[in-house]
């Protein structure tokens, strides 16, 4: 696992990098006895909800370009 | 007449449709719009997390996000159903508080790695709420 995460945070895609250099802090920590095995568990499931809070994010982004294109469209026509 | 009906029969069948797949359904494809309160609301939810000091009692901190982050949810919830949007992207930050909030005192590495992300997630959600028209 520590392999792929070191792979990812060198990937080149922003934003799998950034998610799998929180992984290994995450997994870091635990293994230097910084923080206990309930507490990377939870820090772990936080990293999942992130994802969903990006795609809802990006979800919106694209319904506000859709909503921006129709405005422009609207003052051209 | 003729072309009338045709269109008549056009309005009817697009009406049909909407019917048939639901309100609900058109309704997710409509976006929120531009909000002074959730603007506002969410910059706050953004502060509490950025004044967190690990080193403190994380209990009242973590309680404080808490509320700050249910205001959005209450106000967004009686602003109507079109709110459902910004309601989903700030549920993920409502479960990474909330599991913050039932541990209690964490270590202080998990502390600053809980702030971390919720720093990461919170400027995510209020780059699109405030991106909206």
């Amino acid at each position: 696992m520590l392999e792929q995460l070191q792979f990812l945070s060198t990937c080149g895609r922003p934003w799998a990098e950034q998610r799998a250099q929180f992984a290994l802090e995450i997994t870091g920590a635990v293994q230097r006895g910084e923080i206990s095995e309930s507490e990377y568990q939870a820090l772990m499931a936080d990293l999942i909800n992130s994802d969903k809070l990006n795609a809802e994010a990006d979800d919106m982004d694209i319904k506000n370009l859709l909503v921006s294109c129709v405005m422009i469209g609207a003052k051209l026509a | 007449m003729i072309i009338w009906l045709n269109t008549s029969m056009k309005i009817a069948a697009i009406l049909f449709t909407v019917l048939l797949t639901g309100c609900a359904t058109v309704q997710s494809w409509i976006p929120s719009f531009w909000d002074d309160n959730q603007s506002a609301y969410i910059t706050e939810v953004r502060l509490s997390v950025e004044r967190i000091r690990c080193e403190d009692d994380q209990t009242v901190q973590v309680a404080r996000l808490s509320e700050d982050l249910r205001r959005f949810q209450l106000y967004s919830e009686a602003k109507g159903t079109l709110q459902r949007d910004v309601l989903r992207v700030i549920e993920p930050m409502q479960l990474t508080v909330k599991e913050w909030r039932d541990r209690g005192q964490g270590s202080k590495t998990y502390c600053e790695l809980k702030k971390k992300l919720l720093l990461q997630q919170g400027e995510r959600a209020s780059k699109v709420i405030l991106g909206r028209w």
